[in-house]
């Protein structure tokens, strides 16, 4: 199992943004880019499915912003959505050193 | 990345895009018609916001996103807003934020907003945000062969517009072509309850004078005890010429007027040897002038989509549209093209 996979809301929405195959893992230093079905109009499912989770529109530095699986959990975390710590209470990632700014 | 409304000043930049774009298609995107469309349009006027947005990256243009004026007459009050249209993102940079970006940047602009039908890729995404405006797309069939050539063979993707001559001049059946100033607006026949786009002659005015782009063409209708008038824009494949019918107005507004001048016009349009009439059947008027002026009818459904905000100011759902092909942004001329990389089909194609 990856250490670092993310097995909650975050792969929801990636799920339903995507349509990704069964078993298909991401972790939190998965590029957005590198996901399979990744598009424009994915991009697009993609902050329509952040936005109905938080209730909420995202800004345009959020959107921009996001560019790894574990940028969206901050900002799910920011949101008050995710927890950033792991199910078994250990740290589940380490946030990319760009990611501050959300936190 | 910055999002920013393009000038005349952008002109650089926009044509360094167009041509990594369709280096192939010379005329897509063409600045003369982006012109026409978002700064000489009197609509842009009503509808704060409107023109072609960029996305870019540093110097470079990466991605376009226009929002075309949408003044629509509802209930006697104009609620301005856009259509969102020309959709174009860089293959490098189609897996990246820019599309969703200006989408964002452009739904925040004053007003309500619409799509056009799109891709069939996009429906979903559409549906998620949207409220689609069913809409009937006919082809009266004038000559039934060169029709079914132009249909089936595709080549409607490779139309370009008729080299008209810009003169005034006669045609069979009582019709002219006339100035498109002399113009008054086509309206629907049911004003209560009914949401449209009312386009007057200072419309029409700028739309003609791109007639090298859009192939364009105002024509006076004539018939016993009544007057009229169309606008219709003819393209030539070859040497198969189509029209689309982008206003059609009668007076009075009777059975029998629309009647006699879809003769007029049909016989106008055999003397320019026009094999096709395409036209957004809005109401029962211009079904019945597709049903005189060809000698068969095809149909299908289609729809635009109207993108719902917090702001709007009634449902979509709960009124009677009246959108014709004037409605159609693409009427302005050479958009994107057709075949190829373009648009949102390479959107969803992305080659990175």
């Amino acid at each position: 199992m990856h250490k670092n996979r993310v097995e909650d809301v975050v792969t929801g929405i990636l799920h339903d943004a995507l349509q990704l195959e069964e078993g298909f893992a991401v972790s939190n230093a998965t590029r957005l880019v590198d996901i399979p079905n990744m598009d424009s109009l994915g991009r697009v499912r993609l902050v329509i499915e952040i936005e109905k989770v938080i209730a909420d529109r995202l800004s345009m530095d959020e959107i921009i912003s996001l560019e790894s699986v574990g940028q969206i959990r901050l900002l799910l975390a920011a949101k008050g959505k995710v927890s950033i710590e792991g199910k078994d209470g250990d740290a589940a990632f380490a946030p990319p050193d760009d990611c501050q700014s959300l936190s | 990345m910055q999002i920013k409304l393009l000038t005349r000043n952008d002109f650089e930049a926009y044509s360094a895009f167009r041509e990594k774009m369709w280096p192939t298609y010379a005329v897509g995107g063409a600045w003369e018609t982006i012109e026409q469309k978002y700064s000489r349009n009197p609509h842009v006027g009503l509808c704060p916001g409107s023109g072609l947005y960029a996305c870019f990256d540093s110097s470079e243009i990466v991605g376009v996103m226009g929002a075309y004026p949408m003044p629509v007459t509802f209930e006697g009050l104009l609620h301005p807003g856009h259509m969102l249209v020309d959709w174009a993102v860089l293959p490098n940079y189609q897996r990246g934020p820019t599309f969703v970006a200006l989408l964002h940047e452009l739904m925040a602009l004053p007003g309500r907003k619409y799509a056009s039908r799109g891709a069939p890729e996009s429906q979903n995404v559409l549906a998620g945000v949207g409220i689609q405006i069913p809409s009937v797309l006919a082809a009266a069939l004038l000559q039934p062969f060169r029709a079914l050539l132009l249909e089936r063979l595709n080549f409607r993707d490779f139309a370009l517009p008729s080299p008209l001559c810009a003169i005034p001049f006669s045609l069979p059946g009582r019709a002219e072509s006339v100035p498109p100033g002399e113009l008054e607006a086509a309206i629907p026949a049911d004003l209560p309850h009914t949401a449209f786009v009312r386009r007057e002659a200072d419309f029409w005015e700028v739309f003609i004078s791109g007639r090298l782009e859009n192939g364009a063409l105002s024509l006076r209708l004539l018939g016993e005890r009544c007057r009229g008038s169309a606008v219709i824009k003819l393209l030539d494949v070859g040497p198969l010429r189509y029209g689309v019918l982008l206003a059609f107005r009668t007076e009075p507004r009777t059975p029998q007027a629309v009647g006699r001048l879809a003769r007029s016009l049909r016989a106008a349009l055999r003397a320019l040897k026009v094999c096709t009439l395409l036209a957004t059947e809005a109401d029962a008027d211009i079904r019945a002038c597709l049903e005189t002026v060809g000698v068969h009818v095809i149909r299908k459904p289609t729809h635009w989509w109207a993108l719902s905000k917090p702001s709007d100011t009634f449902s979509a759902k709960h009124v009677r549209w009246w959108l014709t092909s004037a409605d159609r942004d693409s009427h302005w001329g050479f958009g994107p093209p057709s075949v190829g990389v373009s648009g949102l089909r390479s959107l969803t194609h992305a080659n990175a």
